[in-house]
């Protein structure tokens, strides 16, 4: 992001008009999502202001009676793989799918994990540094599940893959989530003691 | 039933089994204390991150709105940049200076200017070998006061 704004077409009354409504509406919600997905505000209103501009653009193909909220987190998630790509010239994306094996022993019995007790005000620093240590695609699932309660189905639909690969993106980012939230507590324990 | 797996009870609390696996689990979960423990812990691991982005949750910044509504606006004519202060002081100042220059007012008053005849008349004055024979050429500014009271 930070890119140069490109110039664009003038807007006509209509277009203007569906823009100011849908920043008007669901403004916040796109910023939000935005800023979870980015873990950064300036990132987080490029990506916001880019998501608008395409919705404008796109304006007559938005089905009335359908999620507007889907339509523009699918235009924020593709736009930040987008952006993703071309900071790293080329984009990572996440190999453990469907069939990828499950390095965090997510099929094992329960019964046999350790079980600790989390104390929610004690879980808040260490679940958002987690937060921002899971991989872009792993967050994205997170937040439109646990965050958004959408559906697997919607949110195939929004981030573009199947529902097998959101189920096996939502079980890894929990794990992960657990993981890192695990051991930033015993990093935060051991630095007070 | 066997104890669920983590991932099925990540899909449980979401609601994704088919019926048939949603009623061993919640079966299982009504008598395993350590299933329960774990889904609890589950539980609050979301809560937590729930919290967390709750609390960070804010408005959207002003400045995106009217950075959107202005990437969209019709241009402006021509001279609307005029009537910007970055542009319109320096002009201004520009155009003062060019009126000001253009009607000489800087410029400095002329001095009075000699006739090229005095500089010749001098010159013969000076350069005569005789000056002060009776026809040796007079400048014209002293020939004007040999009428008068310079007589002998």
């Amino acid at each position: 992001m930070g890119a140069p704004r490109k110039p664009l077409e003038p807007a006509t009354p209509e277009q203007r008009l569906f823009l100011e409504q849908a920043i008007e509406e669901h403004g916040k919600a796109t910023y939000n999502f935005a800023y979870r997905l980015t873990r950064n505000e300036q990132d987080a209103r490029d990506l916001t202001q880019e998501a608008f501009i395409r919705v404008m653009r796109a304006w007559r193909s938005f089905v009335p009676g359908t999620s507007f909220v889907s339509w523009i987190y699918r235009i924020v998630t593709n736009l930040h793989r987008d952006e993703l790509r071309r900071r790293k010239g080329r984009y990572e994306e996440e190999i453990p799918e469907d069939n990828a094996p499950q390095e965090f022993g997510g099929e094992r019995p329960l019964a046999e994990e350790p079980i600790e007790r989390y104390v929610e005000e004690q879980l808040s620093e260490p679940v958002a540094r987690a937060l921002d240590a899971l991989s872009p695609d792993q967050r994205n699932v997170l937040i439109l599940a646990d965050i958004e309660d959408y559906s697997y189905q919607e949110i195939a639909e929004i981030v573009g893959c199947s529902i097998g690969t959101v189920r096996s993106r939502l079980h890894r980012a929990r794990h992960q989530l657990r993981a890192h939230v695990e051991r930033f507590r015993t990093q935060t324990e051991s630095s007070i003691h | 039933m066997q104890h669920p797996t983590l991932n099925d009870l990540i899909d449980y609390d979401r609601r994704e089994l088919s019926p048939q696996q949603d009623a061993l689990v919640y079966a299982h979960l009504l008598e395993c204390a350590s299933c329960i423990r774990i889904h609890e812990r589950e539980t609050r691991l979301i809560g937590a991150l729930r919290s967390r982005l709750a609390a960070e949750e804010r408005d959207l910044p002003g400045a995106v709105s009217l950075a959107l509504l202005d990437r969209i606006a019709a241009p402006s004519p021509w001279w609307h940049r005029f009537t910007r202060p970055v542009v319109a002081l320096p002009t201004a100042a520009a155009l003062i200076a060019a009126l000001l220059l253009g009607s000489g007012y800087l410029h400095h008053p002329k001095s009075p200017q000699l006739d090229a005849s005095y500089f010749m008349q001098d010159h013969n004055a000076l350069t005569h070998t005789t000056p002060f024979q009776s026809d040796a050429a007079v400048p014209a500014e002293l020939a004007s006061d040999t009428s008068g009271d310079a007589q002998p």
